[in-house]
Formats: structure tokens, C-alpha cells, sequence
């Protein structure tokens, strides 16, 4: 297969998808969650006595517990599925590049909407929190750490839903599953359970960067680095899993 | 000289009263959602993990009465609210959203059907459903811990089971209104779906965010607000932050505010909006 | 991805080839050659046209059997789709996109360049006719508008074969005057090879003499449509015409050799017209209605006798 016409292929569908996604209805979510995170963390920043554990907590809580994988979900547990419901995943699945490829160019313009999205929402929810106290290096240094977590995250939560929607004809309640149930409620509880989720490896990287908040007093699966390279292995399992089954999926 | 003429004979049998209409829709609903894999497995999984311990354990340990306490306990604990929550948000996250996507209203309202009428079928085919898992199990596990009781208070007994099946009936109502308004927002059942458990959730979250700051909070949380009131129904007192008028304007809200917003939705689509 | 045992001059071969849902079978050993040229197929709903385009496309995958697209084997094969242009016959264009984007992304797809890409499209657009409505959203356009759009990102990347599904379900004389002409066009000026199917014979008719027949997941029939056509006369074509006046119509038909047997249907508006030669019927009617003096206000085929044929074929 050519090289050229393959990265055409991928850049033109990656193009494509992220304008749906940057440009659709869904940056009404975004804007909605944005809206909100700010309200709520602004009224937070409003009666919290120390700014640097309170501020980091609720980042921690609300933007990299809750909404992180939420909006993955959102996002992700739809795109290829919607096309899929609607048919117009006919000019793909038709056109000279291979299903694998294809698959690649959902996933990119997936994680980098995704990370958009949440990096807006940690800054307005950072800002309404931290505008109220003041914004020392050390609060910069809260906001970077985090917003480097949630766009990794973004990058591997979205590899996991993605597969989700094309190997399940109904995504969505998985990925509500997952999100909801798993990683809110089972994937919390004390012990070895916790290491099946993604949330552990990017809350044991985050205590190993973050100086406050409860999450620098994590448990630590292992290194920074450890926990990166597992969670680079655990998006590129899925990406592989996900190209593979959309590969030899039928399209009917 | 017709060979086949088409033999039409207008209908003449007696027509139901207008008040039943709503009956046809609900049953229409109960009986589709008995037919959905999805409710099945959250009926069958919310009565094992919330209603058959209990039975178990009502039916083992010897009781001298029904006890408000103890059903408090068993209802109040968290997982039957929740149960019911996701109950409610599969069975109703498709009532509205399909006949949007399909355009269905003209199906409904093109007969002597009125907006009331459908909003009470579909309601009423989803409260049946619910009462499934909300109603029936807690009021069965209050009769059998009345029959087994070893006591002779039976009236103690009948007016904890008279609260209880209060309870049973307002968590079965609580969830539906709200679960119908995400429902007419959207026209995939799966957002839906998502809507009602996020808004939920969030509400849960947020609670419990802000109630480092003033107990108050938690009573926007569902799931607090209906323990709440299940203390106040069976203990008859609420925490010293929880003010009982505003409990019941929270709780009402949830009802009522999701009720009118479906209502509108749905006059609009009537009209072709 | 190349397959043996396949002729130059044939374009698609299916042999013994079989698709099944579950308990639905889509094919059933189905053998059928396309040659070069314009080919329709012809059947009824649910009889497997689209099952047999999705296996060409490698959209689904053969459960038996082979079939081969242009010498290749299609499931997996994506290169071959640079060869194919498919007009499905269900919805497919995006919404919220307009048709040049819909147009670009196509291209884009088939990694053709910017330059080259904006000229494609403006060839392509007028060919189609669509050059007012390119910058419209899709969804906002009608049926015929959709079949167009379509039609052209089948032809953007200048395909050898187009795959034309239904091409005409749902829209007006006109559009369908306007495809019919367009499709002959392209492969008598532009050199394309075209699969176009329907389930009305005389569509295909207007198009094509090359066709075959496709019943209940078979391939029953093929060749040129004189064969088939007589055939058709054993299986008189029922044609209801209603109006005012039909009667006198009526009277004049009955003295003509074509016409079988005409009815009343509910009243004296509406009759049921049997003829064992539609051309003659279609060609002497206006004669005949200006003879009787009456109105005639609705005319339309019942086309049963189709499902008559593929019976009567199926059957020997």
C-alpha cells in the first residue's frame, strides 16, 4: 500500500472528524461542563481557607476523576458508532485506504478534541478557583501538572471508548459502565482492584508530579515513568484491538 | 363489473372512553420494556443485590415486629436508590427519544389521543415497570417480616408497612419525570440514558463537594435527599441542617419542574415545532 | 488479493456465492458474469441486490462460495475501491456537511490532490447538475439532490465500474429522466462500466438490455431483455387508470389484441387494465384517451407481474 495515499487518507479523515467534533454540537457540552466546573469551583475558591490542597483536590476530584472519562465517553463512545447508525461511514469503509488506517484517523482527531475539551475545562475551572487567591508559581505549576495528566488521559481514555464503540453495537451503556460504575465505584475501593483502571496510573503519576492535594499523597503503582509506559501500552492495545475489529468488521 | 371489489366495512363496535386512552400506550410500554434484555438484567440484579438479602436475613433472624428502623436501614442504605436511579434511566431514556427520532407524534396525535393522555401512558407504563423493583419487593418484604414476626403487635407492624409502601411508591414515582425530560431532549435514547445518570451523578457530586462547606448541600443530592426523607418518614425527625420545607421543595422540584418541561416539549411537537 | 480462473472481459463473477444473517438468507448460491458495459439487476425488495453490492464493495464478507470484482477478491481488498465508485440506495451523505465538503472529503479519501480535487469536483458537479446547491448542507436537500450527490462522489475519483444502488427509488419522472440519461452518458461517453439495480423492469429497461434477474437470494436469470420480455407475455402487466369518464375508455381498449381483460375497481373512476403488451398499451393510449374524450387523472403500474416472472422462473 502506498505510504503517501495512506497518510492522505488518515490526514483527510482526521480533518474531517475534528471539525465535527471542534465544530459540532458537542462543543455545546464542552462549553456546558465548562460553565459548570467554573461555577462550582469558583464558589469552592470562594469559601476554601487553604487554596493550593482545596484547588488541587477538586481538580483532582471533579476534572480528573469525574469528568475526564466522562467526556471520553461522550465524545468518544459515538464516533464511529453514529457513523456506523446513520450510514455515512459508507465513504470510508469505501474508500481506497485500509479499515485499520481509518481507524487511526477517527482515534487522532478523537484524543485531540477530547484533550481541547478538557484542557479549556481545567483552565476555567483552574481560574475560577485560583483568580480568587492568587496565581503563584506554585499554582501554575498545579495547573500544568494537571493539565499534562488530563491530556494524556484524554489520549488513552479516548483509545478505550473508541474500541468500546466499534466492538459493541451499543456502546454507549458500556461506556457508561465503565465510566459510572468501574471507575467511580468498584475501581475505588481499597486494594488490588484499584490497578484495573486507568485512573490509578494517572493518579500515581500525578503524586509523583503534584506537591498538594490528596493525590501526592497516592499510593504509587510504581514510577512516573512506569505508570506512563503502562499507560502508553494499554492505549496502544486498544487502538490495535479497536483497528483490528473495525477491520474485519461487517458494515452492513 | 368489478372482479374483486374491495370489501371496506367502516368499524362499528363500541369505542373506548377518552380517560382509557393512555391505558393502550401504557401498556404498550410495559410491555415492550418486559421484553428489553437490558431492564430484565437490572430488575433481576437490583432485586437480588437489594431485596433478597434482606428477605433472607427477615425470614432467618428472629424479630418480634416490623421494625421502621430496619426497613429504614434496607431502603435507606443507598444501593436501592441508586438501582432505582438506573432503573429509571434505561426504561424511560427511549419513551420520548424514539418517537422524536421517528417522527411518531403524528401516529399519536393524528388520533383522539391528547398530549396528557400520551405523557400518562408513557409515565405509566414506566411507573409499572418500576414498581417492579421499588414497589412490590419492599411491601412483600414487609408482609413476610409481619407473617414471621414472633410478636402479636400487629398494628405497629401494619403502620411500618404502611410506610413502607409510601416509600416504595414515591421512590417509584421520583425518577421518572426527570428520566421523560432528558428523553424529549434528545432524539437517541442512548444520550438519554447518559443524561439522566450524569445529571445524577453530577448533582451527587457536587453535593458532596459543597458539603465541606455547608451540610446543607447534601440535599441537593437525589440519593441523600430520598434517605432524608425515608428518616423522616420512618424515624420522623431529618439531621439538624436538613429544614423539612425545603426537603419537600427539592424533592417536589425533582417531580414537578422535569413534568412541565416534558409537558411543553411535547405541545411543541405537536404543533410541528 | 488476486483470483484465479477469471476472464479479462468479465467484470464481477459470483460463483455458488452465499450470504446469510442469522437465520435470513441475503444469497443463495448465487452465480451470475458481468461483462463490460451497463448491466442491471432486477428484483424485487428483499430479494438480495444490495446484499450482493455490499459483498462486491467488501463491505461484508461471503459466507460460501467466491466472487471476484475486476479480477480481485473484494473482502479486505481495499486498493480495489479505487477502481469502484458506489452509489448505496440508502442515505448516506453526512448532514451536517455541505455537498463540496461531502465532495472534498470523498476526494480526500482517494488522495487526490487539492488542485486536481477542486477541478474534479467542479467536472463533477456539472455533470450532475448540483453546481447551485453545492455549498448547502446535505440534509437540507431533496431526494433527487441526494441521488445526484451521490452519484457524483461514486464518479469523483473517476472510477472504472459504478456501483448504482436503486438510483432512482423515490424520485420524480423527471429526476429520473435526468439519471436515466446521465447513467447512459457515462458509459457511452465516459467509458464506465455499470452494476445499476432496481426492483421496476422497465427502469432498467430504459437503460440497459443486459440484465439479470434476481429472486429470493438467486441470480434466476440473464441476458438480454428481449428474452426476458417474452417471457413477460405469458404474464399479462396489470395497470390501474383512473379518471373521469373511463368507461368510453374503457370500450375503445377492449377492441384493442393487447388488452386482456379491463375491471372496474370501486367505482367507475378506477379500472384495472391487463395487457399482455405494455409498449403497445403506453404507445396507443394517448389515442385513445383523446378518442373516448375522458380524463385520465392517475396512472400507475402495479408491476405484480414481475413477481409473476421471477415465480414463473423460479418454478421451471
Amino acid at each position: 500500500m502506498d505510504p503517501i495515499r495512506v497518510l492522505a487518507g488518515i490526514l483527510s479523515l482526521t480533518m474531517h472528524s475534528l471539525r465535527k467534533l471542534i465544530l459540532g454540537k458537542k462543543v455545546l457540552i464542552t462549553f456546558l461542563v465548562m460553565l459548570f466546573v467554573a461555577s462550582v469551583m469558583g464558589y469552592a475558591g470562594a469559601h476554601s481557607d487553604d487554596s493550593l490542597e482545596d484547588g488541587t483536590n477538586l481538580l483532582d476530584t471533579l476534572i480528573l476523576f469525574f469528568f475526564m472519562p466522562v467526556m471520553a465517553m461522550i465524545f468518544g463512545s459515538s464516533l464511529i458508532r453514529d457513523e456506523i447508525d446513520d450510514n455515512s461511514i459508507t465513504q470510508v469503509a469505501t474508500a481506497p485506504l485500509d479499515r485499520a488506517f481509518s481507524y487511526i484517523g477517527y482515534y487522532l482527531p478523537l484524543g485531540i478534541s477530547v484533550a481541547l475539551s478538557m484542557v479549556v475545562i481545567t483552565t476555567a475551572g483552574f481560574l475560577a478557583f485560583f483568580a480568587q487567591h492568587q496565581l503563584g508559581s506554585k499554582e501554575v505549576e498545579v495547573y500544568l501538572e494537571f493539565v499534562t495528566l488530563v491530556v494524556i488521559g484524554s489520549f488513552v481514555y479516548s483509545s478505550l471508548f473508541l474500541a468500546i464503540s466499534v466492538i459493541f453495537n451499543k456502546p454507549v451503556f458500556l461506556g457508561l459502565f465503565y465510566a459510572f460504575i468501574w471507575e467511580a465505584g468498584i475501581a475505588s475501593l481499597p486494594g488490588v482492584i484499584q490497578k484495573a483502571s486507568i485512573k490509578f496510573y494517572l493518579r500515581s503519576m500525578g503524586a509523583g508530579w503534584v506537591e498538594f492535594g490528596d493525590i501526592s499523597g497516592f499510593d504509587q503503582a510504581s514510577s512516573v515513568g512506569g505508570s506512563l509506559l503502562l499507560l502508553v501500552c494499554i492505549t496502544v492495545f486498544f487502538l490495535v484491538l479497536g483497528a483490528y475489529v473495525f477491520r474485519e468488521k461487517e458494515l452492513y | 363489473m368489478g372482479i374483486s371489489p374491495i370489501e371496506y366495512r367502516p368499524w362499528k363496535g363500541q369505542r373506548t372512553a377518552q380517560t382509557l386512552r393512555f391505558y393502550v400506550v401504557a401498556r404498550n410500554v410495559l410491555m415492550h420494556k418486559l421484553r428489553s434484555k437490558g431492564v430484565i438484567v437490572i430488575l433481576v440484579l437490583g432485586f437480588l443485590l437489594v431485596h433478597a438479602i434482606s428477605l433472607i436475613m427477615i425470614v432467618l433472624l428472629s424479630h418480634e415486629r416490623l421494625e421502621g428502623d430496619d426497613m429504614n436501614s434496607y431502603l435507606g442504605g443507598g444501593m436501592f436508590a441508586t438501582f432505582a436511579m438506573l432503573l429509571a434511566a434505561v426504561v424511560t431514556s427511549d419513551l420520548v427519544s424514539e418517537d422524536l427520532s421517528n417522527n411518531s407524534f403524528v401516529l399519536y396525535f393524528s388520533r383522539a389521543l391528547r398530549i396528557r393522555d400520551y405523557l400518562a401512558g408513557k409515565a405509566g407504563g414506566a411507573l409499572a415497570v418500576m414498581s417492579f423493583l421499588c414497589l412490590f419487593p419492599p411491601i412483600a418484604l414487609a408482609v413476610v417480616s409481619m407473617a414471621t414476626q414472633t410478636g402479636d403487635d400487629y398494628l405497629y407492624s401494619a403502620g411500618v408497612l404502611g410506610k413502607t409502601a409510601l416509600v416504595g411508591l414515591l421512590v417509584t414515582v421520583f425518577f421518572v419525570p426527570f428520566g421523560l425530560m432528558m428523553s424529549s431532549l434528545t432524539k437517541r435514547k442512548s444520550y438519554a440514558a447518559i443524561g439522566t445518570f450524569m445529571s445524577f451523578f453530577v448533582l451527587t457530586l457536587v453535593a458532596e463537594i459543597f458539603s465541606e462547606f455547608a451540610e446543607e448541600w447534601r440535599m441537593i443530592s437525589p440519593l441523600e435527599s430520598l434517605s432524608f426523607l425515608f428518616d423522616w418518614i420512618y424515624e420522623g425527625s431529618l439531621p439538624y441542617f436538613v429544614d423539612g420545607g425545603a426537603l419537600t421543595l427539592i424533592l417536589t422540584s425533582f417531580v414537578i419542574a422535569p413534568a412541565v418541561v416534558v409537558y411543553i416539549r411535547i405541545q411543541r411537537q405537536e404543533v410541528g415545532k | 488479493m488476486t483470483a484465479r480462473g477469471y476472464s479479462a472481459d468479465v467484470i464481477i463473477q459470483a460463483r455458488a456465492l452465499s450470504k446469510w444473517y442469522g437465520q435470513v438468507i441475503g444469497l443463495n448460491n448465487f452465480d451470475l458474469e458481468i461483462k463490460r458495459g451497463i448491466t442491471g439487476i432486477v428484483g424485487p425488495n428483499g430479494s438480495g441486490k444490495s446484499t450482493f453490492f455490499k459483498l462486491i464493495l467488501g463491505l461484508i464478507k461471503h459466507n460460501a462460495g467466491d466472487i471476484a470484482v475486476l479480477g480481485e477478491r473484494p473482502w479486505g481488498n481495499a486498493s480495489l475501491h479505487a477502481s469502484i465508485g458506489f452509489c448505496p440506495d440508502y442515505e448516506s451523505l453526512p448532514a451536517d456537511s455541505t455537498g463540496r465538503e461531502y465532495l472534498s472529503l470523498v476526494g480526500r479519501l482517494h488522495a487526490m490532490n487539492s488542485t486536481a480535487l477542486a477541478k474534479r469536483i467542479k467536472e463533477v458537479v456539472e455533470l450532475v447538475e448540483m453546481g447551485k446547491a453545492l455549498d448547502r448542507k446535505t440534509g437540507g436537500y431533496s431526494k433527487g439532490m441526494k441521488q445526484r450527490m451521490k452519484i457524483a462522489g461514486a464518479l469523483l475519483h473517476d472510477p472504472r465500474l459504478l456501483i448504482l444502488d436503486e438510483p432512482l427509488s423515490g424520485t420524480d419522472p423527471l429526476v429520473r429522466k435526468d439519471i436515466i440519461d446521465l447513467i447512459k452518458k457515462l458509459n457511452r461517453e465516459h467509458g464506465h462500466d455499470i452494476v445499476v439495480s432496481s426492483h421496476v423492469l422497465f427502469e432498467i429497461e430504459r437503460m440497459t438490455h443486459d440484465i439479470a434477474l434476481i429472486y429470493k437470494g438467486r441470480a434466476v436469470a440473464s441476458g438480454d431483455i428481449s428474452a426476458i420480455r417474452d417471457l413477460m407475455n405469458k404474464h399479462p402487466h396489470n395497470i390501474i387508470v383512473e379518471g373521469k369518464g373511463v368507461t368510453a375508455l374503457a370500450k375503445m381498449l377492449l377492441e384493442q389484441d393487447y388488452i386482456v381483460s379491463v375491471a372496474y375497481n370501486n367505482d367507475r373512476d378506477s379500472m384495472t387494465v391487463q395487457v399482455s403488451r405494455p409498449d403497445d398499451f403506453f404507445s396507443n393510449l394517448p389515442n385513445l384517451v383523446d378518442q373516448s374524450q375522458c380524463s385520465v387523472t392517475k396512472m400507475y403500474s402495479l408491476d405484480d407481474n414481475l413477481e409473476a416472472i421471477f415465480k414463473y422462473l423460479v418454478g421451471r
